[in-house]
């Protein structure tokens, strides 16, 4: 924050630390920015500290050390209150004592808005999502479902500056919870509000984001839009958290520009792109793979062969697991059209795929599966 | 078997309500002896209750140190419970285990050794000396409830109203109060239930200026025994049952807000 | 101690403070009260210094008859002297005349008093009495509270049994404890089948039944009590039912009998019993016993493997709440019991506020605390977690 040309970013993570207990660092050296009208998801397995990082800019939890900036405005210190931030919380935490209505008519009084502009406004939220019949019911009289858009619209209803929001469709059922995501989405795109979401789910990151940050342990492992992340990790607990993998062990044995020579075990060839880290000559790797760009049959390059353990159908299209020798096991996914030339159990059978599709990371890592 | 169980239990109940009962009929009777079936009926022994001064005078005793113990356990009861669910402080086992005193130690104990100091103090034959007393056996009752209460509040609700905009004091009163306050009137109205029912230390404290209507009637019952105690213990049953009721109703509440809040 | 802590104190002092001061310290004034020895010493200042030069063998000398004349004669406050009878009184019967009869008198009493008094009562020259009077110039004694056990120090120091006609403590305690013992084990046999029965029910039949419960719980032992004092009457409604159905011919005596005082406290304490135990027996989902009955178990065998134990947690939880509440139970033995149906707190309360012995009460109040604070640390060991918050 040195350059002349203002930050940018509406909210700014700088150099944020949070330690509890004065020992462990839960959440260690945050830097972070998030756009003004950008919905960014923190993703990462639970304890990796997103909540943490969220009650931070909600002003629930002071930073160790560093600094939040708002605006511009440094922020670690100010109360919730005046922060204006709606949240949505993962229990919805509706007043039980209040109806919807009043839920929603909460945050209006607090802020101050001129009484006669208070039902309009609740009217309103209720219409938009489609609860103006339950108006008068208290929250144990709604569905879960219900509920949670109680709570949407709660943190929506007095024009917030951003919206938080932790894990909110964790206690849905899974229909109920994709229907939701979609509805988000849109109310993100209608209003064009700034959203910091937090999941650990890593589909509803990629239908909801525009960037998705990855946590692990703490740490920002990889910050990008969908797509990037997905094709792109940059290390192994991305590629692994981020959808399915194929873990080849290999040795590195020469390079050729951006790819890399490896051999496995059972001494076969294996071709891969090297991952941005780098990795030296005779190091021990791992090949990722995902299951989407294994292909049955013959090759000149990346071509294993083995026997087939398993088919499985799994309606939208097929899972052959293959068993190599010496490598272990190999999920291919094929389209549902392949099924009548797929080979059956036990059946010997060659499989492929392009070195584009291969990404080779440091073996330390394969511990972790 | 089960049949046999099930007919056993039905009698055990039966046995529960069957004195409570059997005082109704008695206390409407014509007569002067307490007997069933009764010679007839008549309202003469509640016309004793509301004309005899003793009586009127031993109920509005009651009321009066009821209603002070009730205000006065209540708010510290409260208060103590609030603090003791906030923070740990040094010492606080200890603290938890004088509250919980008055509740383990024999009411015959808790009556004399009060009964020796307070005379010492000059606050025997009075009604603050009655009071202090009630405040102290009913006070934990009430720490316990509003504890209770305060423990099974969703603290994210309070995180939830400062995320909206509120102040921590408008938290408090919009949020916090309203959910805890089922558990602040059922402490209330155990403490005043404590206080009304309590004969063991007004034994002890009081002279027949402070007698209250248990002290009465424990009078009553070893004078002689007329019909007229038959009635005070309705009147005191149904007073009890009223209690019952507002306290029921209290925690019914309680947990259609808590059913709220949990899914 | 931070900013919360600091708060948290502040909003529990008022309270504790009551607390300390209103029950902790009067608590700890009857502990004191029960090994306190202050009369000797205050009616008989002079005598007691004199006395402690005294040897104990043979007679005190002159000095010591010389300055209990004065003692006697000084102008006294006659609450004090009363005391000090009453206290030699209840050490050795007789006392009370013999004082009183030196006091009265002292005035026409000549020197040498060593010659004059023994000559006015042949008490004052032998040397037990002066024993007496030398031991109870100590400002602690074990009196109360070994007589509260039935025993005596005796002039040599050793303890012994009291008289057999003074012994009344022991068997005291002890039917006080197979009082409370017996009515813990009804409240239990009458209490399970209650506290299964009302598990079983639902809807309205579960409301109706739990009233029949907590009704009575609710109603203040005094006015139950009250009840069966008014049933139990020889001209009552027990005795006019068995009459009149031919059962018996005369009104029998039912009231001020030990079975009166079971039947009462039963009934006042079996909502302590089946409360808990309900509790406990609603949180049993029936996959339990179902499990249990999938994998061969006979119905017996259900109930003792898999029930039985389940439950209890809570018979253990009422049983300790009863048998803690009877040890202590004053007020319906009083009214539907005997004399010999009394329990420890009739002694208290006698000791109190009849008889004005407040080292007895003292002594006696300490016993049952004692005896109260071993019920609790027992069960307490054996049931993490108890909630002791029941009324009494
Ligand atoms: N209030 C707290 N006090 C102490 N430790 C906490 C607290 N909240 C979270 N933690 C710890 O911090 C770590 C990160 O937690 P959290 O931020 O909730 O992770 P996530 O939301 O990613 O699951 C966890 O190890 C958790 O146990
Ligand atoms: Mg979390």
């Amino acid at each position: 924050m040195t350059d002349a040309a203002p930050d940018p970013a509406l909210v700014r993570f700088d150099g944020v630390q949070k330690s509890y207990d004065g020992i462990l660092r839960v959440v260690k050296d945050l830097h972070l920015g998030i756009a003004e009208g950008e919905f960014l998801t923190l993703l990462g397995p639970s304890g990796s500290g997103k909540t943490t990082t969220l009650m931070m800019l909600a002003g629930f939890e002071t930073p160790t050390a560093g600094n939040i900036l708002f605006a511009r405005q440094r922020i670690n210190d100010m109360p919730t209150y005046r922060r204006n931030f709606g949240m949505v919380f993962q229990n919805y935490a509706l007043f039980p004592h209040m109806t919807v209505a009043e839920n929603l008519a909460f945050p209006l009084r607090m802020h101050r808005f001129a009484k006669s502009e208070i039902p309009g406004r609740v009217e309103r939220a209720l219409d938009m999502i489609r609860l103006g019949a339950v108006a008068d019911r208290r929250p144990a009289q709604l569905s879960g479902g219900q509920q949670q858009r109680v709570a949407l619209a709660r943190a929506l209803v007095f024009e917030p500056r951003m919206v938080l929001m932790d894990e909110p469709l964790g206690a849905l059922d899974k229909q109920l919870r994709e229907h939701m995501q979609l509805e988000i989405r849109e109310l993100h795109e209608r209003l064009g509000l700034t959203m910091l979401y937090v999941t650990h789910d890593q589909t509803e990151a990629m239908t909801m984001s525009d960037r998705i940050a990855i946590f692990d342990d703490g740490r920002i492992q990889q910050v990008g839009p969908p797509d990037r992340v997905y094709d792109h990790p940059e290390n192994a607990f991305v590629a692994r958290f981020m959808g399915e993998n194929n873990a080849l062990p290999a040795r590195v044995e020469a390079r050729d520009g951006a790819r890399l020579r490896l051999r496995c075990p059972a001494g076969s060839q294996l071709v891969a792109l090297c991952c941005p880290e780098g990795l030296p000559d005779g190091g021990d790797a791992q090949v990722l793979v995902r299951p989407e760009q294994v292909t049955l049959g013959e090759a000149t390059e990346n071509c294993l062969r083995g026997i087939v353990a398993d088919v499985i159908y799994q309606g939208d299209h097929l899972r052959v697991v293959v068993d190599v020798p010496a490598i272990g096991r190999l999920s291919a996914r094929l389209p549902k059209a392949a099924r009548p030339d797929c080979p059956s159990p036990g059946a010997e059978v060659a499989v492929h795929f392009a070195p584009e599709a291969a990404l080779a990371f440091p073996a330390e890592d394969a511990v972790e599966t | 078997m089960m049949m046999a169980i099930r007919i056993f239990a039905v009698l055990v109940l039966v046995f529960l309500v069957s004195p409570i009962v059997v005082i109704f009929p008695l206390s409407f009777s014509s007569g002067e002896i307490l007997t069933l079936p009764t010679p007839g009926w008549s309202l003469r022994w509640y016309e004793d209750f509301f004309t005899a001064g003793r009586w009127l005078e031993a109920t509005r005793n009651s009321f009066v140190v009821g209603g002070f113990t009730m205000v006065i356990a209540t708010t510290l009861g409260t208060l103590a419970a609030f603090g003791l669910n906030m923070a740990r402080f040094p010492g606080k086992k200890t603290v938890l285990v004088i509250l919980s005193l008055p509740m383990v130690v024999p009411v015959i104990v808790a009556a004399s050794s009060m009964y020796v100091a307070f005379s010492a103090w000059g606050l025997t034959n009075t009604f603050t000396g009655l009071v202090i007393a009630h405040v102290i056996v009913a006070a934990p009752y009430v720490v316990i409830t509003v504890l209770a209460a305060v423990q099974t509040l969703d603290m994210t609700l309070v995180r939830a109203a400062l995320s909206l905009g509120a102040t921590p004091v408008q938290a408090f009163r919009e949020v916090v109060l309203p959910l805890i306050l089922p558990g602040v009137i059922a402490g209330a109205v155990f403490a005043f239930a404590t206080s009304f029912d309590e004969l063991v230390i007004a034994i002890f404290l009081t002279g027949p200026g402070q007698f209250t209507l248990p002290r009465q009637m424990f009078a009553g019952l070893r004078e002689m025994l007329s019909p007229t105690i038959a009635a005070s213990a309705v009147i005191m049953v149904v007073l009890s049952v009223v209690l019952l009721l507002i306290s029921e109703a209290a925690r019914n509440y309680a947990t259609r807000l808590q059913g709220g809040a949990r899914q | 101690m931070d900013r919360n802590s600091r708060l948290a104190v502040l909003l529990v002092a008022p309270l504790l403070l009551l607390m300390i001061v209103g029950f902790v310290l009067p608590l700890g004034t009857t502990a004191f009260k029960a090994v306190d020895n202050p009369e000797v010493t205050a009616a008989l200042p002079r005598t007691t210094a004199a006395l402690g030069q005294w040897s104990g063998d043979g007679l005190p000398d002159e000095a010591v008859y010389a300055a209990f004349v004065e003692d006697l004669l000084s102008p006294q406050d006659n609450r004090v002297f009363g005391g000090l009878v009453r206290r030699l009184n209840f050490e050795q019967t007789g006392m009370r005349s013999i004082i009183s009869g030196a006091r009265r008198a002292a005035e026409g009493l000549q020197a040498p008093y060593s010659e004059s008094l023994p000559a006015l009562n042949a008490v004052w020259g032998e040397p037990e009495v002066w024993q007496l009077l030398q031991t109870h110039s100590n400002p602690y004694t074990a009196t109360y509270l070994l007589r509260a056990m039935d025993l005596r120090m005796a002039a040599d120091g050793s303890i012994i049994p009291v008289d057999p006609q003074q012994a009344i403590f022991r068997e005291l305690f002890l039917r006080t404890f197979i009082i409370s013992l017996w009515v813990t084990v009804f409240a239990v046999l009458l209490g399970y089948p209650t506290a299964w029965f009302l598990s079983t029910l639902r809807g309205r039949a579960e409301g109706l039944a739990l009233l029949c419960v907590l009704v009575p719980f609710w109603i203040s032992i005094l006015v139950r009590s009250t009840a069966w004092f008014i049933v139990l009457q020889r001209e009552g409604p027990i005795n006019a039912a068995l009459l009149a159905t031919g059962v018996i011919d005369t009104p029998q005596a039912i009231i001020f009998t030990r079975p009166a005082v079971y039947l009462a406290m039963v009934h006042v304490l079996l909502p302590f019993q089946i409360l808990p135990l309900l509790a406990v027996m609603k949180r049993i989902r029936p996959d339990y016993v179902r499990a249990a009955a999938s994998l061969g178990a006979r119905p017996w065998q259900q109930f003792l493997l898999v029930y039985l134990p389940m439950t209890m947690p809570g018979v253990a939880a009422g049983a300790v709440m009863v048998l803690m509440l009877s040890v202590g139970f004053y007020i319906t033995p009083v009214l539907v019991g005997g004399l010999r149906d009394q329990m420890v707190s009739y002694y208290i309360a006698y000791f109190t506020n009849t008889s004005i012995n407040l080292g007895m009460a003292a002594a006696l109040s300490l016993l049952l605390l004692i005896l109260t604070g071993l019920l609790v640390v027992a069960a307490a060991r054996v049931l993490p977690g108890l909630n002791l918050g029941a009324r009494v």
